[in-house]
Formats: structure tokens, sequence, C-alpha cells
């Protein structure tokens, strides 16, 4: 009877540190700033998932959980962590039990530890488990206030070097509900040698988004709005990869019209023209090397193929494309490098900040016939479309993580 | 909990508002820069310029004749006439009561499209005609400057004639010969039973005139060398004999030499319609000067010149040259600001004009040999001549129309 209390009691503060340990872990990552943070666990193992909008990049929030994750008091247990992003889940990391204890008690470098996390674009079953937990620090309602430069420069004239436009283009981001968000875009001319659109105080992007993650790493967004390019109208895109994300295929579908500020008038026209793509990626693991190919009706109703190679370089990538559309052929190069700063402020009401990447494309073909015949015009749907932004290939984030403890030993 | 549904709402609202404007739209089609052809890229050239009278007064409704193409001065003497060739043009000015001009105008060679050629021209009013008798002298002078006159002696003509005699500007012609005074002698083609001699008065005194006179006469539109004009001393005038009447020119011993040509920038006009897509018009407008006028002080020049000159025949020989000079360009000195217009211009969508104007000053050497004191002795006068406007057509382009293809960075 006694020996039997004893037990009761026993199992009681243990499981109260439990507790106790899951809430401290909580308060972690909101202390952090991270938010949608909820914890469960089954069958021994922790399941903990977060959305990261304090630290740039794909890799760095993820990394200073891990760490919080290895230094946290109690008994070490597998952890799933599953990262989002506007609430959808994008990949799992999965940091066994030995490795916590291994680096505990020094057997283990930090490093190693990285080398050992496992990571998935797969996050069925571990969603399946978090499913009903309650949210902390929930991101909907949350507004950003992102500060775009753009800049626009084409030699396709003779009377100047090069046709130049500076643009401060701030945007509302808004996080609404699971996968929803609202962009709301004004365009400030700052400076150009150009005259048109260019010189009005004018809409940027105005874009309701909504995306939903099916099981299997199917994902579905439909955009409506006033997109870049001149373009209004809905777009649906469909993606699908593999839980290794080494292979990914895609499809999207665009119908819109013309939206244009000519004269100073915000004039639109019916959306009559359909484009769409369809795309294949593989990523090769060693080089963190993207190949891209995808099959494009552009939005005048060009058809051809475009070939993209990026490499990821940490935070920076840089690439090369090609392109045959419409009978001509372009090409060029893009990269994307990372604007200040590395951590932001957490999200209360409000907060102002700018993109996490600054990203351009230089494409050789810009006048004469291309120009005329409007060919290989596409938009995007978001102000920060880059191949770093977003960037959740698991090879890659396993190597991000592996430099990031090299970076901080070294750093001692 | 109700802030979220207040944003639900919202948000709502804006995917209708924006699906609405989708499927509605405001227009059909997507804007294209709208092209068109400008007329002022055509090959046309201007010519234009004001016409006074003797009076120095504009002279309303001129008709101006080139070929097919005619045009009547306006309430300013202003005419303009268009042609679409370079080269050589007859020109005809002619209203009722005024004796008619016809002179050749050139557009250069080197002259470029919608280039404007200014021409003044003077026209004088005929004199009144007088009465001739076969039985008696009758002498006719010229009325309006009495440099000219005509003595018709007894018996060259066979029955009451009336004759008139007056003195006018002719304008650019065939001949290098500078005109002291051009007369125009009516009815035109009169033959006399005897000769009757034109008398041109020297309008300095004797100790100096011009030398070498020659007489011409126009034929078909072309000045002749006919004779001499001897000076007589003691009429202190050039005789010229005449056996019938056309246009007569008593002609210095002069030349002209070209002494080169300024271009002096006038501001531009510009139509910028980057950014539109729709085509504009606008009506293009020129302000031109156009006449003449003797560079420095003509009296100090011939003062220098001829020391000892009486200060009579300074302004004596200062106007006869002046006079010789209007001979030349066909008006009195003196510059205007003469309005052309280019006519409407159509710019394309997104697309910027500019048209560059240059005037032209031309001057001219014009030189006289003179006799004075018994030495033949060269005297010359710069005439700068505002020969009109050269324009140059320029385009610039929006983002929708591009030179060449360089590249570009987004």
């Amino acid at each position: 009877m006694m020996t039997r209390r004893l037990l009761y009691i026993l199992m009681y503060v243990v499981l109260s540190l439990n507790g106790l340990k899951s809430e401290t872990v909580v308060r972690q990552l909101i202390d952090m700033g991270m938010e949608n943070v909820a914890m469960a666990e089954a069958g021994g193992e922790r399941f903990l998932t977060w959305e990261d909008n304090v630290y740039r990049g794909t890799s760095r929030g993820l990394f200073e959980v891990l760490k919080q994750i290895l230094t946290a008091d109690g008994p070490a247990q597998t952890v799933h962590l599953v990262v989002q992003e506007e609430q959808i889940p994008r990949i799992e990391a999965l940091l066994y039990k030995e490795n916590i204890e291994g680096f505990q008690n020094g057997t283990l470098t930090l490093e190693e530890v990285m080398r050992s996390v496992t990571i998935s674009a797969n996050t069925d079953k571990s969603m399946a488990v978090l499913k009903g937990s309650k949210r902390e620090n929930r991101s909907a309602g949350k507004v950003d206030v992102v500060l775009y430069p753009q800049l626009s420069l084409v030699n396709a004239w003779i009377d100047k070097l090069y046709g130049t436009v500076i643009n401060i283009a701030p945007a509302i981001e808004v996080s609404l509900w699971k996968g929803a968000s609202f962009t709301g875009q004004v365009i400030f001319p700052i400076w150009n040698n150009m005259k048109g659109q260019m010189d009005y105080i004018r809409p940027g992007m105005l874009v309701l988004r909504q995306e939903m993650r099916l099981p299997h790493n199917l994902f579905v967004e439909l955009c409506v709005g006033n997109f870049n390019a001149n373009r209004m109208g809905a777009n649906l895109s469909l993606s699908y990869r593999l839980d290794n994300d080494r292979w990914a295929f895609g499809l999207n579908g665009g119908l819109t019209g013309s939206s244009t500020f000519y004269g100073g008038k915000w004039e639109l026209s019916k959306w009559k023209k359909i484009s769409g793509e369809a795309w294949i990626r593989f990523s090769e693991p060693h080089y963190h090397l993207d190949l891209e190919m995808k099959g494009i009706r552009c939005i005048y109703g060009d058809m051809g193929v475009r070939a993209d190679c990026t490499r990821h370089f940490g935070e920076v990538s840089v690439g090369l494309f090609a392109m045959y559309t419409g009978g001509e052929a372009n090409g060029g190069f893009h990269f994307a490098i990372p604007l200040p700063r590395s951590k932001r402020s957490k999200r209360r009401a409000v907060r102002v900040r700018l993109p996490e990447y600054f990203d351009m494309e230089y494409e050789a073909q810009t006048g004469n016939s291309y120009a005329v015949e409007r060919l290989g015009r596409t938009y995007e749907t978001s102000p920060e479309v880059n191949k770093s932004r977003g960037y959740y290939q698991p090879d890659f984030l396993k190597g991000r993580l592996v430099q990031m403890a090299s970076e901080s030993k070294n750093n001692k | 909990m109700k802030k979220n549904k207040m944003m639900v709402v919202a948000l709502a609202m804006f995917l209708s508002a924006t699906l609405g404007l989708g499927l509605t739209g405001c227009s059909n089609d997507e804007p294209q820069p709208e092209i068109v052809e400008n007329p002022l890229d055509k090959n046309l050239y201007y010519i234009a310029g004001v016409v006074t009278s003797d009076d120095d007064k504009v002279l309303e409704g001129v008709t101006v004749v080139i070929g097919d193409v005619k045009a009547t001065t306006n309430a300013n003497g202003v005419y303009q006439l268009s042609v679409d060739k370079i080269g050589a043009h007859l020109v005809a000015f002619a209203k009722e009561g005024y004796v008619s001009i016809s002179k050749n105008v050139e557009i250069p060679s080197n002259a470029t499209k919608n280039s404007v050629v200014a021409v003044n021209q003077e026209l004088t009013s005929a004199n009144a005609a007088v009465s001739v008798h076969p039985d008696s002298d009758t002498e006719i002078i010229e009325t309006k400057r009495a440099v000219s006159s005509l003595l018709v002696p007894a018996g060259a003509v066979k029955e009451k004639t009336d004759i008139s005699i007056t003195e006018y500007l002719e304008g650019a012609n065939n001949t290098a010969r500078a005109s002291l005074s051009t007369i125009s002698c009516t009815p035109d083609g009169l033959k006399f039973e005897k000769p009757i001699e034109l008398k041109v008065k020297n309008s300095m005194s004797a100790a100096i005139r011009f030398a070498d006179v020659k007489h011409f006469v126009e034929k078909n539109g072309v000045w002749v060398e006919e004779g001499d004009a001897p000076f007589d001393a003691q009429k202190n005038a050039y005789l010229i004999e005449l056996n019938g009447f056309s246009n007569h020119s008593a002609r210095a011993n002069s030349s002209k030499k070209d002494a080169g040509t300024s271009m002096v920038e006038l501001n531009s006009i510009e139509v910028d319609n980057r950014g539109n897509m729709n085509a504009v018009v606008k009506k293009v407008t020129i302000k031109q000067k156009s006449g003449w006028e003797i560079k420095g002080d003509l009296s100090s020049q011939i003062s220098a010149a001829f020391s000892g000159l009486s200060a009579s025949d300074i302004e004596g020989l200062s106007e006869a040259l002046t006079r010789s000079a209007a001979q030349s360009q066909g008006a009195a000195a003196g510059v205007k600001e003469v309005e052309v217009s280019l006519g409407d211009a159509k710019i394309s969508g997104d697309t910027k004009m500019t048209v560059s104007l240059q005037e032209k000053q031309k001057t001219t050497t014009m030189s006289y040999v003179l006799n004075y004191q018994g030495r033949d002795i060269t005297f010359n006068i710069d005439v700068v001549i505002y020969a009109g406007v050269d324009t140059k057509i320029t385009y610039e382009y929006g983002e929708h129309f591009t030179d060449h293809s360089g590249g570009g960075v987004h």
C-alpha cells in the first residue's frame, strides 16, 4: 500500500516534471519569437511544430531550436520537429534521443549531432499527432510592413545607356488563417529616366493567397489579385515533392488581364490571357545544385521551354538560365543575396522590416522583336519570389545545420 | 474573434471586387501603343515670307504660286507654300494693281524635311499711265523714287498712247550684276518709231558714280544684257536707248560672293507622349526671322573707303547701295518675324517627338566697282540674310519601343 502510494507520488512528480518541461520548451520557442507553436507527445517521443518569422532563411531558426532542445533540462526524448510557413508544414527534422544524450554527456559534438539529424519533406505522421494541439503565439492577424527595393536596368535604347527605374515598394503582409495571407503593396517611384507608369505612385501586388497541403507532399496554392508585370487575375499552382525532395514536379496555370497605370489612370482589361507552366526539378545533394526544366506558355501566348541551373551557397543562390520561346532564344543569370538582419524582432501587432533577400535576374534579350511581340513574359504572385526564399530542400538544410554548427564551434 | 470576422469580411469583399473586375473588366483589349504615321515625316519643304508694298505696309491678298500650289497672303502679309522637291522653284507674286514678280527660289540640296526657306517680297503699285502724243516730246518721271525717267520724243509713237513706268524690286535672278534701278514699262512689247531715252539718275554727285553700268532686258523671265548704259556727266545720269518696252534694268559692275552661313539654335518643340498609349495630334508652328540687313554702319564704311567724299554723296551712295541690295533680295532692308505652320504632327503612343530648329543666317559680300576721282575702286558690303530655318525631327520612345536588344536586369 505504502509502496503503491509512493509509486503514484513518484509518477505524478515525473509526469509533472515532463509537463513542466514541455511547457518550458514551448515557452522557450515563444520567447525566441516563434509563432504557431504546438507540442504533443506520443509513443514516448515528442512532436514539436512552429513557424519561424524571426530568423532569416529556412535553416537558422531550425538550428536555434535544435540547440535549445540539446541544452534543455530533463530526460532526453526523440523529437520530431515540424517547421511551418504560413501555418503550412514544410519539413520535418528528426533528432534522436541517443544523439541528444551523446551531446549532453560530451561524447558527440554539435556538428556530429547535426549530421545525425534526418530531414524529410514528409510531415504527414507528425502532423497527425499534432492535430488538435493548441497553437501558442498565433501568427494570424500579425502584420509585417516589408520595404521592398525595386531596381530595373534595361539596355534597349540608344538615347540612354540604361533605362533605369528605382522604386521603393512597401507591402503590408498579413497572416490570416491556415495557409492564407494577404499582401497589399504600393509602389513609390524614387528615380527613373523613363516616362510612363513608372512615374506614378501606383498599386503593386494586391494578392489574396490560399495554400493547402494535402497528404503525400502535395501542395496547392490559389492566388487572386493584382500581380506584377502589369497583370491581374487568378493563379493556381500544384506541386509534389518526394520525401527527400530531390525530385519535385509542378503545374501552374493562370487567367489574367492587364492592370496598367498609363497616364496616371489605373486601367484594367478583362481576364483573357491564359498562361502556365509544367516543371520538374532535380536537386543534386553534394553541390546543392538545382536543375529545373519547364515547359511554359507565357502571358501573350508564346510557348517554349526554360532550363535553370541554380547553386545554393548558404543563403546566397546564383543561377543561369536558358529559354526558348516564341521562336526566340533568351538566357541569363539570376541571384539572390540576403538582406540585413539575420534575426529580426519578434512580431507584435505590426513590424517593419526589409525583405529577407534581394534578388535580380539578368536576361540577354529585352528589345527588338522580343519587346514588340512581348515574348517570354511571365508574372509572379508574391513580391519575394527567388531561389533562396522558402528553400526547404532537406539536403541543403542539413548541410546548413552542419555548417552553422562548425561556425559556432570556431567562434568559441 | 470579432477582429478575425471583420478581417474575413473585408477580404471577402476584396475577393469579390477583384473577381468582379476581372470578369467584367473595363476594356476588352490590353493596352498597346497606338501607331500612327506622322505627316511631318514626309519630304516637304516650305517657302514662306512677308509681302510688303512699296510704302512699307504689309500686303494682304497677294496670290503666291509655285506650279499648281497657290497661297494668299494673310492680314499680316504672310504666305507659306509647301513643295516636295529640292532644287529651284519659280515663285510668282501677283496682285491687281501691282507689278507682278516671278523669281527663282532654291531649296538647297542639303535641306532637311520641313525646313523653311524665307523669301520676302515687295510689290510695287503700278504708277498711273501718262498719255504720249506723236506730235510732242513727253518726259515721264517714275514718281515713287524719281530716279528713272523716260524721254519720249515726238514721232516715237504713231498715235496717242498711254505709257506707265514703275520702278520695282525684282529679287533673286540669274545675273551676277546688281541692279541700280529696275523698271516695268507698259504697255509691254510696245515698239517705237524712233528710240526713246531711259535716264537713270546717279544718286550722288558727278564726283562718284558706279562704273561700267549695263542695260539689261527681261526676256522670258531671264535678264539679258542688251548694251551699255553710258554715264552722262552733264546730266549726272546713266542713259539707255530703248526701241521697245519690256522690263528694263540698269546694272552696276558688281559681283556676289557667299561669305558663309551660320546656324543659330532656336528653342525646340517637344511633344512628349511617352507613357500614354493613345496617339496625339498637335499643331506645330515655328517662328522664324525673315529679311536682311547690311552689316555694320554703311555710311561709316563709305566714309572710310572714300576719303573726302561729301556728306550728301555719302548719303546718296548709301541709299543707292541699300537700294541695290534690296533689288537683289526683292524687299527693302529689315527683319520680320514670321509664323510658319508645319501642320498637324501625329505622335504615336509612348513616343516623344522633338523638332529641333536652326536658323540660317547667310552672309553675302556684294562688291561694287565705283569710279571716284577718275579711279575705279571696288567697295564691298556684307549683307546678312535670314534665310530660313532647318528642322530636324527626332523620336524618343518609352518602354514599349526599343532601339536594340541589349539585355536587362529586373
